[in-house]
């Protein structure tokens, strides 16, 4: 058909008008791929974005009808209801923790697997595993397997036995608490590290090794310090920004193995927000709004620091 | 093969091992406590095996739970979400890639820029706004329709279609076949690979997912899987749950997932490795 009206249009049998009518189909119909697509991402995704901004002004707990109240519910959240400043510091506490635990037990992965040997493939399998289960599934597990209650889980048992007592995570100890999520958040997350730095590692050209044993450097230490690492640094910095994002997004871990407690200690701020939704909209979409801040700043500060590493 | 580099080895065999044990712990774990009693579970905490195994801890959990149902609901929200976003997204990325329609690349851009907006700040609006229209909540509506359009499966396919060698459609184009054809009888045969990447990622984010369905869903007729096991047995009403028949519904609800990995597990890995990748 296209390539008959050019013909046409070449020989003058159709009209530049005609042409152009085409060409508007052509391109009609080129869209209209993408319709279903852009028609659902503007109702589940454009215009919700709009809706939440719009709802941080008011004030609504689902009965009646929302009541402009202007930056009330912002004063509320960052100068009356500490519990909100808290969920941040809870939040930020949690991404500091387990990003870099997470990358770095993946990078120690990456590294052991990464030669040729027998059982190789079994190792990674074995490292992979946790991250296709549910954060439901392991949050339940860790939760029973260190549980600090009237009956004590495998491990505070064990450390009972030889005179410790485990701190009690699960009723006082807000901080270990939290380490108790990083540590099963660290198991289930670094095979996502490991992968990527594999890919990385295996996509280093091994006449870097070979160049730099004629350089002088023999062992491995030396060798992964001044060559495999800086060469990973990309893949580094996609983790510490894909896992940053994550982990600022956490909320399953929390609500599964410690319904945000002890007293509020892991309840980050997309908890809060979950927490205040129903009865408080305007309070729960306030924080929603300043999180929605939050990202678009860490993306700004990830882009210009990309372009920076473009341009040197 | 001389001493050191031998020793090396085995230093390095055993350190596989030990962390390997590490790993695989909570899996033996849970596998353990849910074959124990539950008294044992909560008293004999360090009992690595259970002193007569109680299967009987399988068809309990299926009982306390609405299990069957609650299966099906987490398959079918699961299965749809997943085929609709690779269909809808095969299409957008179809054109975005291959096509040249006024505006694309900017939408294609601002497609991408939503990547960054995540569900979780999203959930308020969107109950209220399903609220609002009468019957959606605790509907497979409310389930799958919001999360069809996916600008990170578009994006997927974007990526892929544009490797795909220009001779093909253009030859089909002299066949005079129209975009529609091409998509259907060209394009959309060749993307195995996009297609993959796209079922296994949002198929285990599907299935294993929490906040929506808890947000979405109060009727525990609707409740998945992960949500049966997190609301109804681990914050049941009973302070403390039987931990048995619990970790036996977490070994029921993780045998889906591990099953398909430990089939396609070639496949899983490329397709973690591939979300790394940039555009």
């Amino acid at each position: 058909m296209q390539v008959q009206v050019q013909e046409q249009v070449k020989t003058g049998i159709v009209s530049p008008r005609q042409r152009s009518w085409k060409e508007f189909l052509r391109q009609w119909q080129a869209f209209s791929f993408t319709v279903p697509a852009l028609v659902l991402l503007s109702i589940f995704l454009i215009y919700p974005i709009g809706y939440v901004v719009y709802l941080g002004f008011q004030r609504w707990n689902l009965l009646g009808t929302p009541v402009y109240i202007g930056l009330q519910n912002y004063n509320t959240i960052l100068f009356r209801d500490s519990s909100f400043l808290q969920s941040i510091g809870v939040t930020f506490l949690f991404v500091v923790l387990a990003v870099p635990t997470q990358i770095g037990l993946g990078l120690f992965l990456a590294i052991l697997i990464e030669s040729k040997f027998r059982g190789r493939t079994f190792f990674r399998t074995v490292f992979f595993i946790p991250l296709v289960i549910s954060f439901v599934a392991a949050g339940i597990v860790f939760e029973w397997m260190f549980s600090t209650g009237a009956n004590l889980g495998t491990f505070p048992q064990l450390l009972a036995n030889i005179g410790i007592t485990f701190p009690d995570w699960q009723h006082t100890n807000g901080f270990i608490a939290m380490i108790m999520v990083v540590i099963m958040n660290t198991w289930k997350s670094a095979g996502f590290s490991m992968i990527l730095y594999l890919a990385g590692l295996q996509s280093i050209n091994p006449d870097y090794y070979e160049a730099a044993q004629i350089d002088g450097i023999r062992n491995a230490w030396q060798r992964f310090r001044f060559i495999s690492w800086p060469l990973l640094v990309p893949t580094t910095a996609l983790l510490i920004i894909t896992n940053t994002i994550g982990s600022f997004q956490a909320f399953e871990p929390f609500y599964v193995m410690t319904s945000g407690g002890p007293t509020g200690a892991t309840t980050s701020i997309i908890y809060y927000i979950y927490n205040n939704f129903a009865s408080r909209t305007g309070i729960a979409t306030a924080a929603a709004t300043l999180f929605l801040l939050g990202v678009l700043a860490i993306t700004a500060v990830q882009l210009l620091v990309s372009r920076q590493q473009e341009t040197y | 093969m001389n001493r050191q580099q031998r020793l090396r080895i085995v230093l390095k065999y055993v350190v596989l091992v030990l962390v390997a044990v590490v790993f695989l712990f909570p899996f033996a774990w849970m596998l353990a406590t849910s074959l124990k009693t539950n008294t044992e579970a909560l008293t004999n905490p360090t009992a690595l095996l259970p002193a007569v195994p109680q299967w009987g801890n399988y068809p309990a959990v299926i009982g306390a739970l609405n299990f069957w149902r609650e299966a099906l609901n987490s398959l079918i929200m699961t299965l749809g979400v997943t085929f609709g976003q690779i269909i809808l997204a095969a299409l957008a990325g179809y054109a975005f890639a291959r096509l040249k329609f006024f505006g694309r690349d900017v939408l294609f851009l601002l497609i991408l820029a939503t990547l960054i907006i995540p569900f979780q700040i999203l959930f308020v609006p969107l109950y209220l706004m399903l609220a609002g229209w009468g019957d959606w909540l605790n509907t497979f509506k409310a389930l799958i329709i919001p999360s069809l359009a996916s600008p990170f499966a578009i994006f997927v396919f974007r990526q892929f279609f544009i490797t795909v060698p220009k001779e093909l459609d253009e030859a089909a184009k002299i066949d005079g076949a129209g975009y529609y054809r091409i998509f259907w009888t060209v394009m959309l045969p060749l993307a195995g690979p996009a297609v993959a990447t796209v079922f296994i990622l949002t198929f285990l984010a599907q299935w294993n997912d929490l906040l929506k369905p808890l947000v979405f869903n109060s009727s525990s007729d609707m409740y998945t899987l992960q949500q049966g096991l997190a609301v109804t047995l681990n914050k049941g009403a009973n302070l403390v749950p039987n931990v048995a028949t619990l970790m036996a519904g977490v070994v029921l609800a993780s045998i889906v997932p591990v099953v398909m990995f430990l089939i396609g597990q070639k496949w899983f890995v490329r397709s973690v490795a591939s979300t790394g990748l940039k555009g």
